[in-house]
């Protein structure tokens, strides 16, 4: 029979409903909250509100004051687009070396990519490496470190043996080499993988202020992600230290939320282009053509 | 698979006449950045046998050779109770958070319209995108005795319902909260491979009357079986890691028994004080567990005919 | 007072505690012994003399201060401003720093007005590094392991809890007894205007290695909405336990979301004053006594138990994550119980626009509510910035501009330093009160307050009324109080341990209050903690009293 039961579609369609709504309403708050006023969370008793009836942009003022984050939100997107792009070069090309079968030194590679996956070397040390190759305070300091995240070798790699064994074959016997084959063939039906992986480099690159921190001195070169971080940092205690501050900024509360939105608005963007690499039958029509 | 494996030997074999240069070539690379900045790094791990201190650095810092994992034998309590939970937060995020995200792409992915997918697709992913102190707020204020939930029931004269806070419940929080940051993410990767399914097959099988629970059954599981063994195998890896900064940030409430797993056991007692070479103990502590654990679930793979991390 | 010495203490630091530690048992010095450079044992025995404090005749303060602690009061901004700094400090060079920032990070010198400016001004180009308060220990950490140190680090605060630090300062940092001892310091009269309680914890091995970023005495203040206290007619004055609860009660309707106090260790803090409990320690013939295994205590935490039970305290009270400051501004709270005495400013200004609002403290009595409960009183400082080891001629440099950093209140510098120029950072109100514009808001956040500090003065730029009240306040607490014994003694156990067994403790008390755990679970609380740690603490602590020549009072 071609037609669902309808208790199986009425189940599956209730599910994702209450997953959106589980994840819209707490967003909509966030958002609501970036644009309160102060009286309006004075009014929800502090907390967040799902409706700013006291509307202000006040908190996005006070985040694009002074200049810092126009030039934050440049290093970031420069970044993250030479980042990934050098991220999914070398990923693809150490996968695809590691997905042929009995390549040379394949094997212990394969492994050395595996135990990566499995221990983070901590902060001292890769401080210390990226110091000792002359990288702090350089922008290359938040890529080089990252550029290869064994994870995404591994399933990139899954992914490039799941392709069909008869286009490998074909393409020795008309004698192309390994680069061409890659180029050619594995890259272009690989779209779907290569977008996840994309986004997953893209993410990543995008949020991490952690090595910024450890690694870039000047703050003129920081990426949004550390500047974001001085804005909510300060919410913990007031010390006897910060006498002399005289600063009215908004409400701490949707200084956050106004941090939430602005840091994660430039990824949603990018995600529905990414979407329709995901599509049905990419793949097929390809391997048919 | 039989053939599969004779047929990759048949190459193996040819490969190795003349070997692909090439290859080797384009893929190096890569391999040098993570030995670069996973493997040299890891070397400083002999701090473990160590009482470093940064001022002294390793040269200069004294040996003491097993004193710092003196944690594995000495029977302290509090590391016994840290490691209790995070085995059962192991286990409860491998058995049940983890297919989650399959279950979801699955539902995603037998939607009929392409863009009511992936609208569903960019609103469910949103969560990812919060940090742990947002989220941790965030529940708070729903569901917290002050929040939101309870104010609406006291007002109108219900009983409250105690949810966070709660020693019981918190195992239950922290998996909630992960399931609901984090599921959509998961989804991403599991659609990219279900979006690799070669739709004949599909519809051959509708062709010879197959139902799509039957579909579903013979055509897309086994198809991206490999995909969600190799996801588990990696997660194990790393299933002594249960989330540090969720936790931590609530662990005020619920005490320390409850709450207390290995990353802020190190934390609270290694990294605050300085005993950086304590927290590297444990973390070459972990990393065997992980490597115990991915050899065993790779044997198991391959014992039940499927191709897991690496082949035999 | 001229040439103030430590008194009954001299402050041996360092050697004398690793000593100490080589000579308790196998377990601990094989725990501890880092295998230090001893080089610092020579030092060991001879004590360095504190700077001499001479305070810098500056603005007539409206309210002058005292020697109870109360600090100078203005009204309203001094119209005339000396300088304190006749020749500019710098030599062109880069001058490098590193200090934790609480604030958006301001545009760099190129963009940034004030910071070229600044850079003129000092005669050096100044390289910071800004790190966010909450990030600063790691980094901190992470840069003295990779050995490359700016000019100018402020220790991660508090200092005390920075393990083996007299060996790092030994190490790797400047001794400044040459320059800053007793009456050497004069030559930077800003830095002789610094309080002698705010030196005591930059001495370690026997020498001064650092300039310490000053605070007063006051230390914190039990915050109240003055406003809903009015509202809900509760008394300000509240003599004793009881009426203190009953007045909780009355601030607080669950029903609205409305509760007394916020968070839990601040409410405790107060409850500890009023029953008389030791500032953290207490010492009686140079033995010492933590503030958890007192009688007091233990009331306090039944107290603590009764005001969570009656429903007073915000559920979220426990939560790291508890927004209390919001919370207090919002007026869910009434009572903010124990926070920074700088926080006056900052809840002013984020009130600014809140008619309702109205900032109050609250006096807090004994809890028979016979008198005014002892003041605990601050460990003086924020922390210190040390200076990387480097020769005599730039040293002396780098103090001149730690010295025109530290100008104080009334002084050219000082209003440079907090407010920038006037007309392009501030503009002046009509009392000649400086506004920072939003300019200068953006660019004059600049972290050089953690690098160097002047006594802060009480004064809120535009509410003259402000100056009188905590002046009047500090004035009625400060005389009765006790100073925290442990002040300028470090404890390497302490700094390593200090944070593990106090969060146990704490974990377990807090089970005792939410009444998961019987009262009588405190004893082996406090005997875990001894055994964690505690009574190594402790005896670190005797030692090093012992050392410095501490004779018993």
């Amino acid at each position: 029979m071609e037609t669902p039961k309808p208790l199986v579609q009425a189940i599956k369609f209730i599910a994702l409903l209450v997953s959106v709504v589980l994840v819209i309403v707490p967003f909509w708050t966030v958002i609501a909250t970036s644009f309160a006023d102060e009286e309006t969370i004075n009014a929800n008793a502090g907390g967040m509100v799902m409706w700013p009836t006291g509307f202000t942009v006040s908190s996005y003022e006070a985040l694009l004051n002074g200049g810092v984050v126009t030039r934050a939100l440049v290093i970031s997107v420069l970044v993250t687009v030479v980042g990934t792009l050098l991220s999914l070069a070398v990923t693809a090309c150490l996968a695809y070396w590691l997905s042929r079968p009995g390549a040379l030194g394949a094997k212990p590679m394969l492994l050395l990519v595996l135990g990566s996956v499995l221990f983070s070397p901590g902060l001292i040390p890769n401080y210390l490496v990226v110091k000792e190759l002359g990288l702090l305070d350089n922008y290359w300091s938040l890529i080089l470190p990252v550029m290869v995240n064994g994870f995404n070798v591994i399933v990139m790699r899954a992914f490039f043996q799941n392709l069909p064994r008869e286009l490998f074959e074909s393409a020795a016997i008309d004698g192309a080499s390994s680069a061409t084959v890659l180029v050619k063939i594995v890259l272009p039906l690989s779209k779907a993988v290569l977008a996840v992986i994309g986004l997953f480099y893209a993410v990543a690159y995008w949020n991490a202020f952690f090595n910024a921190l450890l690694y870039i001195q000047s703050a003129d070169k920081w990426p949004m992600a550390l500047v974001l971080r001085t804005f909510v940092v300060n919410q913990t205690t007031i010390g006897g230290d910060q006498v002399g501050a005289t600063e009215a900024l908004p409400p701490q509360l949707s200084l956050q939320m106004a941090i939430l939105v602005m840091a994660t608005v430039p990824i949603l963007i990018v995600y529905p282009f990414l979407q329709k690499h995901f599509a049905k039958g990419v793949m097929i029509g390809a391997v048919k053509g | 698979m039989a053939s599969q494996v004779v047929d990759d030997h048949t190459i193996a074999r040819r490969r190795r006449v003349r070997p692909d240069l090439l290859l080797v070539g384009i893929g190096l690379p890569g391999g040098i950045a993570l030995i670069l900045f996973q493997y040299f790094p890891l070397a400083f791990n002999v701090i473990a046998f160590q009482d470093y201190q940064p001022y002294l650095g390793i040269g200069q810092s004294s040996w003491v050779g097993f004193q710092n994992f003196s944690f594995l034998w000495d029977g302290n309590p509090q590391f016994l109770n840290a490691l209790t939970n995070t085995l059962i937060l192991t286990l409860i995020q491998t058995v049940l958070v983890f297919p989650i995200p399959l279950a979801f792409a699955l539902m995603l992915n037998s939607l009929a319209g392409e863009r009511l997918k992936r609208l569903l697709q960019s609103v469910l992913y949103l969560p990812h995108f919060m940090s742990w102190v947002i989220v941790v707020a965030l529940f708070q204020q729903m569901l917290g005795d002050a929040g939101m939930l309870n104010t609406f029931l006291i007002q109108n004269d219900f009983d409250m319902v105690q949810i966070i806070g709660v020693p019981d419940l918190f195992k239950t929080l922290l998996t909630s909260q992960i399931i609901w940051k984090d599921t959509g993410w998961g989804t991403i990767i599991f659609l990219a491979a279900l979006s690799q399914i070669d739709q004949e097959q599909y519809e051959a099988a509708a062709v010879d009357g197959a139902g799509p629970l039957r579909r579903m059954w013979s055509i897309t599981l086994p198809s991206i079986r490999g995909l969600f063994i190799l996801l588990l195998i990696l997660r194990l890896g790393n299933s002594l890691s249960v989330g540090f900064e969720q936790i931590i940030l609530q662990q005020g409430p619920v005490g320390l028994e409850a709450s207390e797993v290995l990353d802020t056991w190190v934390y609270n007692n290694g990294i605050i004080g300085g005993n950086w070479s304590m927290a590297s103990a444990v973390g070459l502590f972990k990393m065997m567990v992980g490597i115990v654990l991915v050899i065993g679930a790779n044997k198991l793979a391959h014992l039940f005919g499927e191709r897991g991390v690496y082949e035999k | 007072m001229s040439t103030p010495t430590f008194g009954r203490r001299r402050f041996l630091h360092g050697a004398g505690s690793l000593a100490l530690l080589a000579g308790t048992g196998s377990l601990l010095s094989a725990c501890n012994d880092s295998g230090a450079p001893s080089s610092n044992q020579a030092d060991a025995n001879r004590g360095a003399e504190l700077p001499t404090y001479r305070r810098f005749a500056g603005a007539e303060p409206d309210l002058p201060g005292n020697d109870t602690g109360v600090d100078d009061a203005y009204r309203n901004f001094p119209a005339e401003q000396l300088r304190s700094v006749a020749e500019t400090p710098g030599n062109g060079g880069t001058v490098s720093g590193m200090a934790n920032i609480f604030y958006a990070i301001p545009p760099g010198p190129d963009r940034n007005a004030f910071w070229a400016d600044l850079n003129e001004r000092l005669g050096v180009d100044l390289d910071l590094r800004m790190v966010p308060n909450a990030d600063y220990p790691t980094v901190f950490q992470t840069v003295i392991a990779g050995g490359d140190l700016p000019d100018l680090v402020m220790m991660s605060p508090p200092p005390n809890r920075i393990p083996n630090l007299p060996q790092l300062l030994g190490a790797q940092f400047s001794n400044l007894s040459d320059h800053l001892s007793g009456d050497a310091v004069l030559d930077y009269p800003n830095l002789a205007n610094l309080s002698t309680d705010s030196w005591r914890s930059t001495v370690y091995n026997g020498g001064i290695y650092g300039v310490p970023i000053p605070r007063g005495r006051t230390h914190s203040y039990h915050f109240i909405r003055q406003d809903l206290f009015e509202k809900y007619g509760v008394p300000v004055e509240l003599k004793g336990y009881d009426e203190f609860a009953e007045a909780m009660k009355a601030l607080t309707d669950s029903r609205q979301r409305r509760f007394a106090l916020s968070r839990i260790l601040p409410t405790m803090k107060l409850l500890g004053r009023m029953n008389n409990e030791p500032n953290n320690w207490r010492e009686e013939g140079g033995s010492f006594t933590r503030s958890y295994e007192t009688e007091e205590f233990r009331q306090t935490v039944s107290d603590m138990t009764e005001l969570w039970e009656a429903g007073v305290v915000h559920p979220d009270a426990f939560s790291d994550t508890q927004p209390f400051k919001q919370l207090f501004n919002a007026g869910a709270c009434a009572v903010n119980a124990s926070d920074g005495y700088g926080g006056w400013t900052q809840y002013i200004v984020d009130n600014k626009d809140n008619p309702e609002f109205e900032l109050g403290l609250l006096p807090v009595y004994t809890r028979d509510g016979s008198e005014l409960a002892p003041w605990a009183y601050g460990p003086g400082q924020y922390s210190f910035a040390a200076i990387k080891q480097q020769d005599d001629e730039r040293l002396t440099m780098l103090l001149r501009v730690l010295n025109w950093l530290a100008a104080p209140f009334g002084t050219q510098e000082y209003t440079y330093r907090f407010y920038g120029e006037e007309g392009r950072d501030h503009t002046l109100d009509a009392d000649g009160n400086p506004v920072l514009t939003a300019e200068g808001t953006a660019n004059t956040v600049l972290p050089i307050r953690y690098l160097a500090d002047s006594p802060s003065p009480i004064f809120m730029p535009g509410r003259p009324q402000d100056a009188d009240y905590q002046h009047e306040f500090q004035s009625r607490v400060l005389p009765n109080g006790a100073a925290d014994p442990t002040v300028g003694l470090f404890s390497n156990t302490n700094a390593s341990k200090n944070a593990a067994i106090d969060k146990a403790f704490n974990d377990g008390v807090n089970e005792i209050i939410q009444g998961r755990k019987p009262i009588g679970d405190l004893d082996s609380l406090v005997s875990d903690w001894r055994s964690g740690g505690g009574d190594q603490i402790r005896a670190e602590y005797e030692e090093e009293l012992q050392k410095a020549g501490g004779v018993p009072s």
